[in-house]
């Protein structure tokens, strides 16, 4: 008798194979909010997945929650009104950093200012992966990407400084570290008010293969070494996943 | 010490070949033929492909040695 993931009762599963890359780890992370629900046995009527657009806003389609799919860079805002207007829902927002960040800027800024009790999970590729792998906010200095052929000039946006200097959750994690990224996520469904999800995720079809990474398996890996777990300190460094309350 | 074993189940409809699960395996029991993945039987069900897989297209039943009677 073969076993059942359990947590997959989250999706819809006839949708299923989904329509992205090969190795892309929207996937990766789709599962471990899946996990982080059956975890804290979130009902599916009182949930409300909301996102934006972008490769990872296709997800909220997946769920087999009550989900909005909005305009460009609007997840936040869309995901608060709910939140105002029935306060038992509990509402998250998988979106990417090209939407919270660069377009929606200005939106998580505010949200982060109304500390409304949202969760949001930001899956960072670091590039604009659905229009072609044109350089993002959060791309790295030096980083090769289709409108920086010679290197990224431009310093990457301080997302942590962002959203601790209102005193809201934040955690940054990798889809290396599956365990390190279920405990954040978990820990951040569970707090009160805004909590922010930072997950570093691989796109070997836009941004890997012009960095000279040859598949996604070699990308993970690159996680394992950069990235160290501090679970100490109130500031994280630029090669450092944990939390911040 | 049991020695665990796994049978893999891979559900061809969902797999992209992305190739994560045949470098993660840890005794390479997964080859790509053809465009197509392969398992060669020799699971011992440490359940690293069935958690990166981003395609949710592999599943992995565990068994043990100790509960099957032997002889």
């Amino acid at each position: 008798m073969t076993k059942e993931l359990t947590y997959l009762n989250y999706l819809k599963q006839d949708r299923l194979p989904h329509q992205w890359c090969p190795g892309c780890g929207n996937g990766i992370v789709l599962k471990l909010a899946c996990q982080a629900m059956e975890k804290l046995n979130f009902l599916k009527t009182g949930t409300v997945m909301v996102s934006g657009i972008g490769c990872s806003g296709r997800s909220a389609g997946f769920f087999d929650l009550d989900s909005v799919h909005t305009a460009h860079g609007r997840a936040l805002p869309v995901a608060e009104g709910i939140k105002l207007a029935n306060e038992k829902l509990n509402v998250m927002v998988i979106s990417g950093d090209g939407d919270l960040f660069g377009i929606g800027g200005n939106h998580l800024l505010h949200a982060s200012r109304r500390n409304t009790d949202i969760t949001i999970i930001c899956i960072s590729n670091a590039i604009y992966g659905m229009t072609g792998g044109q350089c993002s906010p959060t791309t790295e200095l030096s980083s090769r990407t289709l409108t920086t052929p010679r290197g990224n000039v431009d310093t990457p946006i301080n997302v942590q400084a962002l959203i601790t200097a209102h005193n809201c959750f934040y955690a940054r994690s990798t889809t290396y570290h599956l365990n390190h990224a279920l405990k954040c996520i978990t820990e951040a469904l569970q707090h009160k008010g805004l909590s922010f999800v930072e997950i570093k995720s691989q796109c070997i079809t836009n941004d890997g293969r012009r960095r000279g990474f040859k598949n996604s398996y070699e990308m993970l890996m690159s996680y394992k070494d950069t990235y160290k777990i501090n679970n100490n300190s109130s500031v994280l460094e630029h090669d450092e996943i944990g939390i911040i309350k | 010490m049991a020695k665990k074993k796994g049978i893999v189940h891979i559900n061809h409809k969902r797999c992209k070949v992305c190739g994560i699960c045949v470098h993660i395996c840890p005794v390479q029991n997964y080859i790509i033929n053809q465009n197509k993945l392969k398992d060669l039987g020799k699971c011992i069900a440490c359940l690293q492909c069935e958690r990166f897989c981003p395609d949710m297209a592999l599943i992995i039943d565990t068994k043990d040695d100790k509960k099957t009677p032997t002889g």
